[in-house]
């Protein structure tokens, strides 16, 4: 019961189990051990294992959210993006379209209203061709008509070409000529055919085709030119912007830029443009790289010419790169994180206190601590092991409060059995006393034999108790000495002492009695008349310390290790209750480091003392000065 | 939770402390700037009392102004070549809220001494020549030697050494950018080499001034003239042309403009050599835009030169750098 009652400290474990890492038995499995995480999990406490279990997942199904997501958006982004910039671009070639249809149409209305109407040979069609330059200023810089051989046939709005102007041999002139079918554009060039007033040079695109040219006579063959203003065909263009930084231009067939938003930075060589050629690059999308920036080209065929408007726009414009985006995104990540890590700290928390509540507990009954309180609350299953726990330990108290009561009571029978060995012997030789002290007339000390007697064996008996009070104990010893002292009629003294204080603690009876009955048949029997017993009982700190000194013969130490070995026998005219007998009695009752310890000296005398632990008796000094009488000493 | 939470302060302290920057610096106009049209205001100032000579150089400044969103202010001088009053204009524009100025220095040397007080942490960019000073990080340099020495290539190809040796050089000015004319000059002489006459400098002070220099010369010898910028280079064609464009005397110059180019069509000028000065006036923008945003350290650029001759100048090659698309 003693060990019951000890509480060992809490020891607080957190993220460690501390204790139960020790106790933990090293696994067999190699493998196992030499698995850092598996050592690292194995280390954690439930709630850190739930927490970081819980949080990585949560971090990972956010990231994979989150990039799938960002992922999603970007290409979405890029597709609306190309759809927008498909559709501007569609527009813009649109409009181009119409504005060369619109100068294809002038140059047939020249063609078959004008010029197949005419005949050379008597007519002028100067009005007609300046009228159609008036009323198209805007757009049209000359209409000129040409024989085969380069000379002008008509031109307005300038009446005159420059001298050593070479029709011959131009591109445009040439590719009339050679492909009488089609009409021509030019690539832009600067116009330096006519004499103009104002010193001018400007930047235009030729159409020209074949044309029949009817004299009075004979018909033969010409080519018409129209110059068509550069800044007509850039106004489409030059406004239009394709996302923040993104340009629109427009290209031939093979490649070569017509207009382009910054033409003379690349004419000078400051700036690159790809060549898009249409056999490799047909109409759609592309990414390229210009001057070390990633673009988005998008293309789209402008009908009749074979040119191609040509959209471009930095890469980064389809990206979702921009500073405080990232950022609100870093912010969102964070939060969740945030709200997860902290969720899921309280749910560990929630799910694991509970078990780590119960788990000290069980370590408390495991250092035999029963009456630790066994928590509640919890999961279910938590809830049900606590009362499995609560039900197990109460089953443990029911058992071992039966294992103690079944040796309380064997405990108890072996001393019945120990004190019903008392010795009848005793009582014969002190009833033959009595009679002859009542054959000789001495009835005073008959009457106080027997009231010696009769006090010897109330104490003895004491109704069946096996504890009585150390003053009841020294007055049990000193009827026996008054007995013995009067049966061996005066051979020896003896003295009693008893500290007050302890006269109401409590001692196992009858252990000083036959220690005495041992130094009266061992030491004073063959004592003439100086033999001296001297019996005290003091405290010694928690103990009490039971003394009892004689003057007798002593033995040599074989027969004090037989005595204490309890190979001696008691005396069959004693009490019948031996030295063994009472170290049995003690150390049942107080454990062992309590007991007997006996010094003999031979012809010196022995000495024997009894070790109790000091129990009960909080007696009051004027009990104990009743009880007990200090020294007595009794010749 | 709340428990929790008083548990971990550190954590919850450091957690809403870095919840509320993000928010600020992703919500919030406080650190990051976005969408914010910024506009350059960029100042140059050129030592000429006009622009006729700077026309192709604005071209390439209008379309840069144009792409880096700057607002343009070009000074000019009341009286050109006077490095006081360009300095003075230095000071003036950046007290009108210039944040980088470009300048064609009259005189570098004293524009080099004396901007460091007027331009307080501006940023400055070299143009035309070269201004010592450690203001100043980008430069955009012609090289005027080379026009120099092109035009003596041309003359050589028009005449042979022998015509040349007999030929009287005369070397023409405005006077508003005498550093460049007497470079030009200078490498002009010397790349002809064979002519031991020194020349003749002569200043020009308006239309009547050259055509009394071209009366003066007709009939006498033969003339090579050297027009060693744009001003006087128009003044002695137009004078040329009046004169019936006597045939002793043969017109180099540098510069170019419509004038000149018709000049050139119609055979009065021999030849024209000039910068690229497109892409100078382009790259003098992106320089100065570059330094005031601070993304710009060190720079230099150096536009090539061209010459244009009647027989090259529509050509594909002369005609992408004669005839400005802009």
């Amino acid at each position: 019961m003693q060990s019951n009652t000890e509480k060992t400290p809490k020891t607080k474990k957190r993220f460690c189990r501390g204790k139960s890492k020790e106790k933990r038995k090293p696994t067999k499995n190699a493998a196992n051990r030499k698995n850092y995480f598996y050592r690292l999990y194995s280390r954690l406490s439930l709630k850190t294992a739930i927490s970081v279990i819980f949080t990585a997942t949560a971090i990972f199904a956010i990231t994979v959210m989150g990039v799938s997501f960002y992922l999603r958006f970007q290409a979405a982004m890029r597709e609306n993006t190309q759809k927008e910039y498909s559709l501007m671009t569609a527009q813009i070639e649109s409009a181009v379209t119409d504005k060369l249809r619109g100068y294809m149409q002038i140059a047939d209305s020249l063609t078959y209203n004008v010029i197949k109407n005419s005949d050379f040979e008597t007519d002028s069609v100067w009005n007609e061709f300046n009228l159609i330059c008036q009323t198209n200023s805007a757009d049209l810089l000359s209409v000129a008509l040409f024989d085969m051989q380069g000379n002008a046939i008509e031109a307005a709005p300038a009446a005159h070409c420059k001298q050593n102007t070479v029709i011959l041999g131009q591109s445009w002139f040439e590719e009339a000529v050679n492909n009488p079918e089609n009409t021509h554009f030019s690539m832009p060039h600067i116009e330096n055919i006519f004499v103009n007033g104002d010193g001018r040079y400007e930047r235009v695109i030729t159409i020209s085709k074949t044309v029949d040219i009817n004299y009075a006579k004979h018909q033969t063959q010409g080519v018409l030119m129209l110059d068509i203003k550069y800044s007509a065909i850039e106004e489409l263009l030059s406004g239009v912007n394709i996302g923040e930084h993104g340009y629109t231009y427009l290209i031939s067939n093979s490649g070569e830029i017509i207009y382009h938003p910054q033409l003379q930075l690349i004419r000078s060589g400051e700036k690159s443009a790809p060549v898009y050629s249409s056999a490799e690059y047909p109409d759609g999308f592309y990414t390229v790289k210009i001057d070390g920036e990633k673009y988005i080209s998008v293309i789209k065929t402008v009908g009749y010419t074979g040119w191609r408007i040509v959209g471009e726009t930095p890469y980064n414009a389809f990206n979702f790169t921009n500073i405080k985006s990232a950022l609100f995104l870093l912010w969102l990540a964070v939060l969740f994180t945030g709200i997860l890590i902290t969720v899921n700290a309280y749910l560990s928390q929630k799910v694991s206190n509970p078990i780590t509540s119960l788990e000290q507990a069980v370590e408390q009954i495991a250092t035999g601590n029963l009456d630790v309180e066994i928590p509640s609350g919890g999961s279910f299953e938590v809830w049900h092991l606590q009362n499995e726990i609560r039900r197990m330990v109460q089953q443990l108290k029911k058992l071992m409060d039966s294992i103690v009561l079944q040796q309380q009571t064997m405990r108890k029978s072996e001393l019945d059995v120990l004190q019903s060995q008392i010795n009848p012997h005793f009582l014969y030789n002190t009833l033959d006393i009595i009679v002859w002290f009542i054959e000789n007339g001495q009835y005073d000390e008959a009457v106080t034999a027997v009231t010696a007697l009769a006090r010897f064996f109330r104490i003895s008996l004491s109704k069946g108790k096996n504890v009585i009070t150390v003053a009841d104990e020294i007055e049990h010893v000193r009827n026996y000495l008054l007995i013995q002292e009067m049966r061996y009629k005066n051979r020896f003294s003896y003295s009693i002492e008893l500290s007050p204080e302890i006269a109401e603690c409590e001692t196992v009876k009858l252990i000083l009695q036959p220690i005495v009955e041992n130094a009266i048949y061992h030491g004073m029997e063959f004592m003439d008349g100086d033999g001296k017993i001297d019996i005290s009982a003091k405290p010694d700190g928690e103990d009490i310390v039971f003394t009892v000194a004689d003057n007798g013969p002593g033995m040599p130490p074989e027969k004090l290790e037989k005595l204490i070995g309890g190979e001696v026998e008691p005396s069959r005219r004693g009490s019948g209750i031996g030295v063994k007998n009472v170290q049995q009695r003690l150390q049942l009752t107080y454990g062992e480091g309590y007991g007997l310890k006996i010094e003999s000296e031979p012809d010196e005398g022995t000495t024997v003392y009894l070790r109790i632990k000091k129990t009960g008796g909080e007696s009051t000094d004027k009990t104990a000065a009743n009880r007990g009488q200090g020294i007595e000493s009794m010749a | 939770m709340k428990a929790w939470l008083k548990k971990n302060k550190a954590f919850t302290a450091v957690f809403c402390v870095l919840l509320a920057v993000l928010f600020v610096l992703s919500t919030t106009d406080l650190v990051f700037k976005e969408n914010e049209s910024r506009i350059y205001h960029i100042s140059i100032i050129v030592p000429n009392s006009d622009l006729t000579e700077w026309e192709n150089y604005r071209s390439g400044v209008k379309d840069a102004a144009a792409y880096y969103n700057a607002d343009i202010s070009f000074v000019t001088l009341y009286k050109g070549g006077d490095s006081a009053e360009q300095l003075e204009a230095v000071a003036r524009e950046i007290q009108n809220g210039a944040e980088a100025v470009i300048i064609c220095a009259a005189d570098s040397e004293y524009i080099a001494e004396n901007i460091k007080s007027v331009r307080g942490g501006v940023p400055v960019v070299a143009l035309g020549r070269d201004i010592d000073c450690k203001g100043v990080k980008a430069r955009v340099i012609y090289d005027y030697a080379e026009i120099g020495r092109l035009l003596a290539a041309e003359v050589k190809s028009d005449l042979t050494a022998q015509r040349i040796a007999g030929q009287k050089i005369i070397s023409v000015q405005s006077g508003e950018n005498a550093y460049s004319a007497d470079i030009i000059t200078q490498e002009f002489v010397s790349a002809l080499g064979e002519n031991e006459s020194a020349p003749s400098r002569c200043t020009l002070q308006g239309e009547q001034a050259a055509n009394e220099l071209v009366k003066g010369l007709t009939g006498e010898s033969e003339y090579i003239l050297l027009a060693a910028d744009l001003k006087s280079f128009e003044l002695l064609a137009k004078a040329l042309q009046e004169c019936g464009a006597p045939a002793d005397i043969r017109l180099y110059g540098t510069g170019l403009s419509d004038k000149i180019k018709a000049y050139i069509e119609n055979g009065i000028v021999k030849a024209a050599a000039c910068m690229q000065e497109y892409p100078a006036g382009y790259k003098s923008i992106e320089f100065a835009v570059g330094l005031i945003d601070g993304t710009l350290k060190e720079q230099l650029y150096e536009p090539q030169v061209f010459t244009v001759t009647q027989d090259n100048m529509f050509d594909a090659e002369t005609e992408k750098n004669a005839f400005l698309i802009s």
